[in-house]
């Protein structure tokens, strides 16, 4: 919490305290003021390039047009720091861009070190409105000081040559040339003034495997952010998160990503501004293994092989297609995750009463090919049934079987004998149970269990239980397991759309969202989001209302976030992609 | 030998509404004793319009409740509504506390949770959020009123029969439960009643089923035979064991000492001389609203029979803190961690309800006490900071640090506290410039931790 307020004083500070002296000679690169045991150093290259994106005349008009720009705009703290930029506005006649643009347009450079200490470095272009803020920020500390009848909370010191000052415990700062640093630790200041004294000194742009990550980043980048893992993998808390069987359900969806990371001596994420789009692509040296490993289930072993494409079904919010092979996963739970087999081995002795003795890794698993995709939309009701009161997306996972003749029967037994386990413990506790039948669509008959709503009085908003309505299909190869009936019959449509679609090679995992079609629901059930955010937050009912306003603002202005991951000449790239309705672009 | 301060005092002079004098001065302590015991504590400004208002209009306020009294209910209702047909029950006892936190009726909030211990049911022997609502909200609307209406409610709602597993009572086999609960708990007490009073009345409540979620009566399972109840015999049925058990003298009695543990001390056991007045009151009509209101206006009431005489639950505990300092904060997060202090609304531990007094405290509660304090001023964590000691010291006009922290201490502890303890708490003001408010925070936490602090 201590970095957050670090960040947001020095950040309002930096928006309006520029810079300095206007260096004759070009100044040596920001990270060559860092220390070298930095852990995690972001870059800010291309401020002009993000400046010129944000403040797009149709960005501009977008933006302040959205209800949840005029409510937070209504904020008085909000009012108060805009209060203060047309201040400046005024004062140096010119616009927001621009001056923005005079304060920072030369990059900014935040580096993190141990113990919390940050550094922050901002190279102004214009040196001389960054002195002038940095006055009017002096004179308002020894003013609020005053009127508080307190000392003098300002503070100087000369070390080597350069004025260091202190608004407060928290807070250290300097001018240097056309840059202003910041820190929360004074002994970074002093650091970093005596790396600029004694460029022979080690610094952090000497590191190795920075230089190894900065060539690996792409040139388009407007950001990089580089993080040494080699010390961060050392904190607890992520060496636990990257273990491989601390969690079998997180190694299944993340082990690629987790392994590459295990082995990894740094990260790079770099950001991209592309037409209408954000990307953030992140590298690492890490290396994902050999796919025949006990953990290579995620690795395809044949040439051509990988995810399939998503699915593309009506009011889609969101698809998952992994490339996992299950049975092989299965099969080296031993190895993979040998402190949790006596719970495995539960699981799989509860699988048997499912598929009737059957043994899960050979004669289950063993049936199924590594393809694996998960599909969220949203529902639309039956007029017989009603809308239900909350309205929970549908979910399906879609499979595909090696031998549907032999399988397709043993998959219905078992799916059958889990709805009769949930009716019996239904019936146990006096709730309504579900009635299977046999629909057609499409050619295709397939099992679907329902509630009953004839109890139902209102249709405008029966009972939640009404989203379930679990269903069973298996057109061809494929095996639907659906959470509800529309979603089923709409993915029985889309598999007779799809024909034969290539594998994107080398991927194991794609995942997409749509921004609008997420917001739909949220707004479906906006009062329902209002009351939890009121109970889990403490909001009043106003500042809830406005969360979600702007939430779903933000969410109908990403049209899509895609992510990508693969494993490249062995190694995991990971590429997140927004595209969004605003028209941001570089020009 | 130690002085029965409870016991030593006539009963008309007890129960006689308090006037101040001069050797009994209405003070700011004597508010904050109010509004510990008739509400969940009080803000800077309800303290102070109730030194300036006096007593007996301050106790009308309470009573009365405050303004769009109907408009707040009817909001809370449709979410608590919306809140019960999730299913979910966390969220459910989050609504509830935050109903008390914003409630302009506090007392009417305070009586319910009385109601709700008293009576025992718990959700998770329930298992139905709705259910427990209604239940709640039939507590709600007879917390003030008539008892006997609110036995007779009581008697038809399916969460009670459920939550004290009575879901099914036939001819050929009575469920003595509610039968029993009703004589033991509810309205006679141990040793009023024998095990054949209690068999008899049992076949007066058979034919009574809850069947998915509601209360049923088949007339074919009834047993219509005589009945002996307490001496009386007769065909009698449901609705008649109320009426019999409530027409016992000790009924009245039993109800009103459990009145006097909640409202006015919980230290001494109360002489039945010292009682009668209001068990004579409570038997005519049984009218708990005006015994209520007998006792937030008495002498006794206001004096060191009753002051500190309790102490807090962990829902007053917190709530006194959160009402203070005039914010709203996660009642998710805050619920949980009362439900660990002892307290799980919703979810009594037996059907006796929470035994209070001594039971709210160990070493682990009073650790766990503290370190919700902490949690609740720490400007970040779980309650993300939302009470502000230093905001609302301000907005009082206590802007000067070394004014604040006597501004907290009038807010909390009403300026009552012994000197050493002053002494020691006036050591931990913090010395330095605290320009983030970090130092009031912790000096607020220092103050809530307080063994005074602990008493109601």
């Amino acid at each position: 919490m201590c970095r957050v307020s670090f960040i947001f004083h020095s950040s309002l500070f930096l928006l309006l305290v520029p810079q300095i002296v206007y260096s004759q000679d070009s100044p040596a690169p920001a990270t060559e003021w860092i220390s070298p045991d930095a852990l995690i150093v972001v870059e800010i290259t291309r401020p002009d390039a993000i400046l010129d994106a944000a403040f797009q005349d149709d960005v501009v008009k977008a933006v302040t047009a959205i209800p949840a720009y005029k409510d937070l705009m209504a904020n008085s703290e909000a009012q108060q720091a805009f209060n203060l930029v047309n201040y400046f506005k005024g004062r140096f006649e010119c616009d927001l861009p621009t001056l923005i643009d005079k304060v920072v347009g030369g990059g900014i450079t935040w580096a993190i070190g141990p113990n919390e200490a940050n550094l922050l470095i901002i190279e102004a272009k214009d040196a001389k409105t960054i002195e002038e803020i940095h006055e009017f920020f002096l004179m308002n500390a020894r003013n609020d000081a005053e009127k508080a009848g307190q000392p003098d909370r300002v503070a100087s010191a000369e070390y080597r040559g350069v004025t260091g000052w202190r608004f407060g415990p928290n807070e250290a700062h300097a001018i240097v040339g056309n840059r202003l640093l910041v820190t929360n630790k004074p002994d970074m200041l002093k650091l970093a003034m005596d790396l600029r004294a004694e460029p022979d000194q080690p610094c952090f742009a000497d590191s190795e495997s920075f230089q190894e990550a900065k060539r690996a980043s792409s040139q388009e980048s407007v950001a990089t952010v580089y993080a040494n893992m080699g010390v961060l993998k050392q904190i607890p808390k992520l060496q636990k998160g990257l273990s491989e069987n601390e969690n079998p359900l997180a190694s299944l969806l993340f082990a690629p990503l987790q392994k590459s990371l295990r082995n990894a001596n740094w990260v790079s994420i770099a950001a991209e501004i592309q037409d209408g789009a954000v990307q953030f692509q992140l590298t690492t040296d890490g290396t994902v293994g050999d796919p025949s490993a006990a953990d290579g289930f995620a690795l395809p072993e044949v040439a051509g092989e990988g995810a399939m494409p998503n699915f593309d079904v009506p009011q889609q919010i969101a698809g998952i297609s992994l490339y996992r092979d299950l049975y092989r996963y299965y099969a080296a739970k031993d190895e993979l995750f040998p402190e949790r087999t006596s719970g495995l081995i539960f699981f799989e002795n509860m699988m048997g009463i499912f598929f009737t003795g059957r043994d899960l890794t050979d004669e289950v698993l063993a049936e199924t090919r590594p393809e694996i995709r998960v599909v969220v939309a949203e529902q639309r009701y039956d007029s017989n049934v009603g809308t239900p009161s909350l309205q929970l997306p549908g979910f399906a996972v879609v499979m595909r079987m090696r031998d549907p003749d032999k399988f397709a029967p043993i998959v219905e037994e078992a799916w059958q004998k889990a709805i009769g386990l949930v009716n019996f413990t239904r019936g146990q506790q006096a709730e309504p149970g579900l009635i299977i039948e046999r629909p057609t669509h499409a050619d295709i008959t397939y099992t679907k269990a329902g509630f009953s709503a004839a109890d139902e009085q209102d249709r405008a908003s029966v009972n939640p239980r009404h989203n379930f309505q679990p269903t069973l299909a298996m057109p061809g190869d494929y095996l639907i397991l659906g959470s509800c009936d529309t979603l089923t019959r709409d993915l029985i449509d889309a598999i007779g759309d799809h024909g034969d679609v290539d594998a994107m090679t080398d991927t194991h995992s794609i995942a997409v969202i749509d921004g609008p079609q997420l917001a739909s629901i949220l707004e479906k059930n906006s009062d329902a989001m209002v009351r939890q955010n009121m109970v889990e937050d403490g909001n009043t009912r106003e500042e809830a209302e406005m969360q979600q306003r702007i939430l779903r603002t933000v969410l109908q202005n990403v049209r899509t976030a895609t992510l990508h991951a693969n494993s490249t000449n062995g190694q995991s790239q990971l590429i997140v992609r927004f595209e969004l309705s605003l028209p941001v672009s570089v020009r | 030998m130690k002085r029965d301060i409870a016991n030593d005092v006539d009963p008309d002079w007890a129960w006689s509404s308090y006037q101040p004098s001069e050797s009994r001065p209405w003070t700011l302590a004597m508010a904050g004793h109010l509004y510990r015991r008739a509400a969940f504590g009080a803000t800077y400004s309800e303290l102070q319009q109730a030194v300036s208002g006096g007593p007996q209009k301050t106790v009308d306020r309470l009573l009365r409740g405050g303004e769009e009294l109907d408009a707040f209910h009817h909001v809370m209702d449709q979410d608590e509504l919306a809140s019960a047909k999730s299913g979910n029950m966390g969220s459910l006892r989050a609504w509830w506390l935050r109903r008390m936190l914003k409630t302009p009726y506090p007392l009417l909030e305070k009586m319910t949770l009385f109601w709700h211990s008293h009576f025992g049911i718990s959700g998770s022997r329930v298992g139905d959020s709705q259910l427990m609502l209604q239940h709640i909200r039939v507590l709600r609307e007879h917390a003030l009123g008539k008892y006997s209406s609110m036995l007779d409610a009581v008697s038809q709602d399916p969460a009670v029969y459920l939550g004290l597993g009575a879901q099914s009572s036939r001819k050929a086999q009575p469920n003595e439960e509610f039968a029993r609960q009703l004589m033991h708990r509810l309205s006679l007490g141990p040793g009023n009643f024998g095990e054949e009073d209690v068999s008899e009345a049992s076949r007066a409540f058979t034919g009574w089923v809850v069947l998915r979620g509601q209360l049923r009566f088949f007339d074919r399972e009834h047993d219509t035979g005589v009945k002996k109840i307490l001496g009386r015999s007769g065909n009698w049925k449901a609705e008649d064991v109320l009426r019999i058990v409530l027409e016992q003298p000790v009924a009245p009695r039993m109800l009103v000492r459990k009145l006097y543990r909640w409202f006015v001390s919980e230290v001494e056991d109360p002489s039945d001389r010292l009682l009668d007045p209001l068990a004579e009151m409570l038997a005519k009509d049984y009218d708990t609203g005006r015994v209520v209101e007998t006792m937030l206006r008495s002498n006794h009431f206001f004096s060191a029979a009753a002051y500190r005489r309790r102490i807090k639950s962990p829902v007053e505990f917190a709530l006194e803190i959160v009402r203070g300092m005039e914010g709203t904060l996660s009642t998710v997060i805050l619920s949980e961690e009362l439900a660990q202090l002892g307290q799980n609304l919703y979810n009594p531990p037996t059907v006796d309800g929470w035994y209070g007094g001594r039971h709210w405290i160990n070493s682990a509660t009073m650790t766990g006490r503290c370190n919700l304090a902490h949690s609740l001023f720490a400007r970040n964590g779980r309650y993300g900071g939302k009470l502000d000691p230093t905001a609302i010291a301000s907005r009082y006009g206590y802007d000067d640090p070394t004014a604040s922290p006597g501004f907290l201490v009038a807010l909390f502890l009403q300026d009552d506290l012994p000197k050493s303890v002053r002494e020691e708490l006036r050591r931990t003001i913090p010395s330095s410039i605290d320009t983030d408010g970090s130092a009031l925070r912790q000096f607020a936490s220092n103050a809530a931790a307080l063994t005074e602090f602990q008493l109601s």
